[in-house]
């Protein structure tokens, strides 16, 4: 780039956010050793990918937008790495812009790291500023704050100012959801016109998981996390490639997972025997270019899918399946199934009518007081719904009197 | 479902028996005790229900092999029979066979104990009624509601059994109770090792300090070490500095080095060394010299003087001659003897004088002639003695044959009657010869004739014989031609025979000659003379060619003579010629000519050999003489006058021994002498040598060389060491130190004692830096592993995992537990609703049967048993009732039960006798509510009290006898 080239100007920069570096995955109840270690170095491998993505395209600098690590086990090892992941970007003259968010807060750091020089950290949650510099000269202003506590509830938009307009790149980052949206826990909620009301050229997010392009001008974007965790997120997961100049900016998805979870729904009311399940449970597997893990739903309106999984059929089966995948380079494994059965005709049985009319009349909490009245239990395990159970325990019992 | 009809094959005591339900709802049957009233109960039950074998055994009919029966029911409007046999069961339907399943479908899946305890009413079950609790109506109402499902009872134990296995309030082994433990270790462990990770800081400063503390150590103990050092320089110093001024001082005592040659000390020695030897060797030698001197002078002493000495060798050089020369002259003097006794008898034999024999020369050729004339003469004489005998012999033989042919001449015939002979000898050879052959031939002829006449007999006996045959045939047969033909066979034989013998007859006898007959004996004679004629004359023939012979021979004979003569006279010329040159041989016979000869040659030579003998013996004696003198020269000599060869020989011998001797001294004495010239040369050289060594050193002998040796060394030595002790100190110190520190007199002991001071403190400061040093090492390691260490967050992960599995774990228990409630509670809902129906029911039907003295029933509690109520409120419990009251109140409650169940499940209702405690008023009310019931649901009764029958107004009455009767009420 020429010196004094106004025309010419661009940056490019990797927009990431919610790395949680070493969070450990959710709903896996077990794992073959041999998994388990590329489980658990999941996140590490999706951090180097993206240690090697900027480094790969050169990038100007990176933006990690809150929650690169997960508060509840924030380790030294993982903020070394994170450390020395940084430091490699800083053999190439590559910044790195980290804001934190609700997981890594900064009060709840108990062992803060010294990053290397190239990386700049939002001290507080008031909004501050970054100048990058080129060749001395000064590109772009990078914007944002970190979570002190756990939350922030109060709507930051209208602290983000923009500095000097002879920087040609204004950047903000945010951590936080869209004010109303109920799904997600609200944390620095903000409202999509006021932000686009402010003269910044990106809008860094952060804090949702699943990639969203909420804006287009200016571009408003989530890149969402890295890697995967658990059963709802599905698909790639990774970062944005910016490219950015007076006029364009282009936004590249990069995937950076190094397991992929995947969703299948399989209906199995035509499988009458153990044979024809395991045929299906065969046309699951398809040859990957990465790990996965894979969650099953069986559906079926025939009871006899009751009968496979009291049984046990269903779970062996996997263990088989798992078993056979487990030790390709590209391994894929089902961690978990439901069953999701609707009955056809009802069965008029008086006595199962009866049945019926009773588990909808107990008190569920009751029930299971005996179990949840332990502390222990309840500080573990997360409570399942009511509907859930009482469904569950219908089939079970539908299972159990259908047994002649 | 209703009965209508009941076929029995054989059960119990019915045999062929059938029972039609057909009309009515209400069945009573009346019959007395042992009227089998049982007996078809439970033959209800067994078509319904079979019976185990044993069991059935019981009812096995006495008078019927068929075994079983049928039961016909009607439901929902079709019929069905139920046929049970030994074999089996099977429902027919009106289109056929139904599959066995369909019996439970008929029965609504009721087991026989359901069915008698709710529909079959005996006696005994109401004597049960005090036992009745809660519980078993409750079970008993449930499980009548579940129609051909699992009892509840079992999916109540499989709930339990598994919410138990997953979890137990008091921790025995239960997999929530184990998984909670588990993630309760986990969450612990993780929480140390954040604790762990929460120290780093702590650490890091910790390994600052640490690091700075080791750094002022070490700082210290440099300085420490430096004046140590210093100090220990001067210790050492110290002891090196007094070491030198001893060596000073002693060095004082020396002059400077003195002159001495380079090596000296060296080079005499070496010089001394090369002396000794050839010192001692040159005595030796002139040892030896005076020795050989010695034998030189003693082998001189005893040899010969020189004259004589040259005549041994002369002799001694001869001596072989000497002998040689000796035997021979004897020998050929011995020879000589011999040939001239010889020579002596030789020549007498010969009797010519030597001179005459000298004179003979015999030339080789002449041998050859003598030979020649010898063997001729030997020939001839042969020859002649050959011839002589030869003629003599042939004029024997000569005279011989002639007589002989003259003896046989005479002998000899004349010719012309021999001839006659031989011609009559001929002729009667002819004759015989002929008269043979005519004898031969006249014998062929016989016996051709004969043969011939044989042959006509044959025939003409043939002839006649077919002849006769024929005839015979002709005749028989009258054949005329027949015996024509016979007659012709016998002419024809006849005839023939005839004709031969003519003809025969007509051959003559030949005829013997007529002339003079020879007899054979002349013949013979004849013969013989003839025969000895010719003999005769061959011998004459023979005679007379031998005798040509002998004459020619003799004839030849002549001629040889004639030769041998002429040989003769030959011979004779020849030896004329000889005897004339040589006359000596005149008189001798040519036969010992060559003898002759020969002995005049050996005459001659002998007469040669003697002369060569004399003249050897001559030459020898010639030879021999001097040496003779010489021998005898040498005997006078040495005073032996005959001495001996062998005498000779041994002085010779000693003489040269004697020589050898002295040479060999010369030899030894020569040498010697050379060699001490060598020697004497060397040991001038060498001594000029050494005085020139001693020149340089200034000395005259050895010893003062010696000394100068001495002391140089250890004037150098001295130097030397001092020199040794100062240049390390030169090194350590500057010239200045060097001074000062010669010059002070600090003492040793102060020195050593501030040397050990410091060596301890620097001991103690190292130990202490390794103190330091190892604690850093350590906090180092643990700052390590914090970093390094990836552990917490697969505790981590681990952690997660434990919970989830933890999660599921619970959720299963949530599920079963509200299982579990759910069916409590289904069940409590269920037997509330019905079990109040039954209540309510029970309460209509006691009020009716006690006829309006109790009007509720109150269901059984847990603390309480049945109740009942009167009008006026009162309570009474079940066991403060009457047994009457209580009957009415269990059969109330029995048939409230069966009506509520009928609702639900339709079977006829069966009552064995239950009312027989019953009295009238109560049982008319009974029979009141039954028939009531009866409208919905089939009865059948079977009762023994025939006022009961007659109020029930019995359908059916069995009697003992009559088996069988119908009744249509």
């Amino acid at each position: 780039m020429k010196f004094g080239d106004t025309l010419k100007r661009q940056i490019t920069f990797i927009h990431a956010a919610d790395l949680h570096i070493d969070a450990p995955f959710k709903g896996m109840a077990t794992l073959p050793a041999s998994l388990f270690e590329a489980t658990q170095k999941s996140t590490y491998r999706a951090f180097d990918r993206l240690i090697e993505t900027a480094i790969e395209k050169r990038v100007d600098f990176v933006l990690i937008v809150g929650d690169l690590f997960d508060q509840d086990n924030r380790s030294l090892h993982a903020q070394i790495y994170v450390r020395d992941g940084f430091a490699q970007l800083e053999q190439y003259g590559i910044e790195v812009f980290v804001s934190y968010g609700n997981h890594d807060y900064v009060k709840g750091n108990k062992y803060p790291i010294t990053f290397t020089s190239n990386v700049h950290v939002f001290p507080g949650e008031d909004v501050t500023s970054f100048t990058y510099l080129k060749e001395n000269e000064p590109l772009a202003e990078i914007y944002g704050f970190s979570y002190e506590n756990r939350a922030v509830t109060e709507n930051k938009v209208p602290q983000y100012e923009r500095k000097d307009a002879s920087i040609p790149f204004h950047i903000a980052t945010l951590h936080g959801s869209l004010s109303g949206n109920d799904e997600h826990d609200p944390y620095a909620p903000f409202l999509l016109e006021e932000m686009k009301e402010k003269p910044f050229d990106y809008w860094a997010l952060g804090h949702i998981h699943t990639r969203a392009h909420i804006s287009e001008n200016p571009p408003i974007v989530y890149p969402g996390n890295i890697q995967g965790r658990h059963r709802k997120e599905t698909g790639e997961k990774g970062c944005y490639y910016c490219v950015m100049d007076k006029d364009d900016i282009s936004l590249t998805f990069i995937p950076l997972q190094s397991i992929l979870f995947v969703e299948h729904i399989v209906d199995i009311s035509d499988v009458q025997s153990v044979g024809q399940f395991e045929v299906v449970l065969e046309n699951l597997y398809q040859s990957a270019v990465q790990p996965q893990f894979n969650h099953v739903i069986f559906r079926s309106t025939n009871d006899y899918l009751l009968q496979l999984d009291r049984e046990g059929i269903i779970e062996d089966f996997i263990m088989l399946w798992n078993e056979q995948y487990q030790l390709l380079p590209n391994w894929q494994h089902i961690y978990d199934y439901k069953i999701d059965f609707h009955e056809a005709k009802s069965q008029d049985q008086f006595f199962i009518a009866e049945l019926r009319e009773s588990i909808n009349s107990i008190s569920i909490q009751d029930a299971v007081l005996p179990l949840w009245k332990e502390q222990n239990v309840r500080r573990h395990v997360e409570k399942m719904d009511e509907e859930t159970v009482i469904e569950e325990a219908e089939k079970l019992l539908h299972y159990y009197f259908s047994q002649t | 479902m209703r009965f209508v009809k009941a076929d029995i094959y054989g059960f119990g005591k019915w045999v062929d028996q059938t029972f039609d339900f057909s009309s009515a709802q209400f069945n009573a049957f009346y019959g007395e005790n042992e009227s089998g009233k049982s007996t078809l109960q439970q033959f209800f039950l067994f078509v319904m229900f079979g019976l185990p074998p044993k069991r059935r055994q019981h009812f096995e009919s006495k008078y019927s092999s068929r075994f079983g029966g049928s039961l016909t029911v009607e439901q929902n409007s079709a019929l069905y029979t139920i046929e049970r046999t030994k074999n089996g069961v099977r429902v027919l339907t009106e289109d056929g066979e139904a599959p066995a399943q369909f019996l439970e479908e008929l029965l609504y899946g009721l087991t026989r104990e359901t069915f008698e305890s709710i529909y079959a009413f005996t006696a005994l079950q109401l004597s049960e009624i005090q036992q009745m609790k809660v519980q078993d109506l409750n079970d008993v109402l449930f499980s009548v509601g579940l129609t051909g499902s699992t009892s509840i009872y079992k999916v109540e134990k499989t709930l339990d059994q598994r919410l138990g296995s997953l979890y137990k309030a008091r921790g025995w082994k239960a997999e929530i109770n184990e998984q909670l433990k588990k993630v309760e270790t986990l969450a612990e462990e993780v929480r140390q090792l954040q604790h762990r990770e929460s120290t780093y800081i702590e650490k890091r400063t910790n390994l600052e300090e640490l690091k700075e503390t080791l750094e002022q150590l070490e700082m210290e103990q440099d300085q420490i070490e430096a004046t140590l050092h210093l100090k220990e320089k001067h210790l050492y110093a110290c002891k090196q500095k007094e070491a030198y001024l001893l060596l000073e001082k002693e060095r004082a005592a020396y002059e400077e080095i003195k002159p001495f040659p380079e090596e000296g000390i060296a080079r005499f020695e070496r010089l001394k060394d090369r002396l000794l030897p050839i010192e001692s060797e040159r005595n030796v030698l002139k040892q030896q010299l005076q020795q050989y001197e010695k034998a030189y002078e003693e082998a001189n002493e005893t040899l010969l003087s020189k004259d004589y000495h040259a005549l041994l060798q002369q002799f001694m050089k001869q001596k072989m001659i000497y002998i040689d020369l000796e035997k021979d002259i004897a020998h050929l003097t011995v020879q000589l003897k011999q040939i001239e006794e010889t020579l002596r008898e030789k020549l007498s034999e010969v009797s010519l004088t030597v001179e005459e024999i000298e004179d003979i020369i015999l030339p080789f050729h002449l041998d050859q002639t003598v030979q020649q004339i010898k063997e001729q003469a030997s020939t001839l004489q042969q020859e002649e003695a050959i011839l002589q005998d030869e003629k003599r012999t042939n004029q024997t033989e000569i005279n011989r044959l002639e007589k002989e042919i003259d003896d046989i001449n005479d002998q000899i015939i004349d010719e012309t009657l021999l001839e006659e002979r031989k011609t009559a000898n001929k002729r009667y050879e002819n004759e015989q010869l002929f008269y043979t052959q005519h004898a031969s031939r006249q014998r062929d002829m016989e016996a051709f004739t004969e043969k011939k006449r044989i042959q006509s007999n044959q025939i003409m006996y043939g002839a006649i014989v077919v002849a006769i045959i024929c005839a015979f045939i002709g005749w028989s047969n009258d054949m005329p031609m027949f015996m024509l033909f016979a007659g012709i066979l016998v002419i024809i034989g006849v005839a023939q025979k005839l004709y031969l013998q003519r003809l025969w007859d007509a051959v003559p006898i030949s005829t013997q000659h007529a002339t003079d007959k020879m007899t054979e004996q002349q013949y013979i004679e004849n013969e013989q003379i003839i025969q000895q004629q010719q003999t005769i004359h061959q011998e004459l023939f023979l005679l007379q060619n031998e005798l040509k012979k002998v004459l020619h021979a003799d004839l030849l004979l002549d001629n040889k003579w004639e030769a041998w003569k002429t040989k003769q006279t030959q011979l004779q010329d020849k030896i004329a010629t000889v005897t004339f040159q040589y006359p000596f041989l005149q008189q001798l016979e040519v036969y010992i000519w060559d003898t002759y000869i020969r002995y005049i040659r050996e005459v001659k030579e002998m007469l040669q050999t003697r002369s060569e003998l004399q003249n050897d013996l001559y030459s020898m004696e010639h030879t021999f003489a001097p040496l003779e003198r010489i021998r005898k020269q040498l005997g006078e000599h040495l005073g032996v006058p005959n001495v001996t060869i062998q005498q000779i020989e041994e002085i010779y011998e000693q003489e040269q021994q004697s020589v050898a001797k002295k040479e060999q001294a010369e030899r030894e004495m020569n040498e010697r002498q050379n060699v001490l010239i060598d020697i004497e040369e060397k040991i001038a050289t060498y001594r000029t040598e050494m005085k020139e060594l001693f020149a340089i050193a200034q000395v005259e002998n050895d010893n003062e060389f010696y000394t100068i040796a001495r002391e140089n060394e250890k004037i150098t030595s001295l130097d030397r060491e001092m020199k040794e002790i100062l240049s390390p100190l030169q090194l350590q110190f500057s010239e200045v130190e060097l001074k000062e520190m010669f010059a002070s007199t600090e003492s040793e002991e102060t020195l050593e004692e501030l040397v050990e001071q410091l060596r301890q403190e620097k001991i103690r400061k190292q130990t202490k830096m390794n103190g330091t040093h190892e604690q850093y090492v350590a906090v180092q390691y643990e700052v390590e592993q914090l970093e390094a260490s990836g552990i917490l967050s697969e505790k981590i992960y681990l952690l997660e995992m434990e919970k989830t599995k933890l999660t599921k774990l619970t959720n299963e228990w949530s599920v079963y537990k509200v299982a579990q409630a759910a069916l409590d509670e289904a069940k409590k809902r269920y037997q509330e609703k019905y079990f109040h129906a039954v209540i309510d029911k029970t309460s209509t039907f006691f009020e009716h049967i006690t006829q309006g003295k109790y009007v509720t029933v109150f269901a059984p509690t847990e603390k309480l048993p049945f109740q009942v109520e009167t009008e006026d409120q009162r309570r009474y419990r079940v066991d403060e009732l009457s047994k009457g009251t209580i009957d009415q109140l269990y059969v109330a409650l029995r048939l409230a039960m069966n009506v509520i169940m009928q609702e639900k499940i339709s079977v006829p209702l069966i009552i064995d006798d239950a009312f027989v405690h019953f009295d009238t008023v109560r049982s008319s009310q009974m029979v009141q509510l039954l028939r009531e019931i009866s409208v919905t649901q089939q009865v059948i009764l079977f009762t023994c009290k025939d006022y009961f029958a007659k109020q029930v107004q019995a359908t059916h009455i069995l009697t003992n006898e009559k088996m069988k009767e119908d009744v249509h009420a």
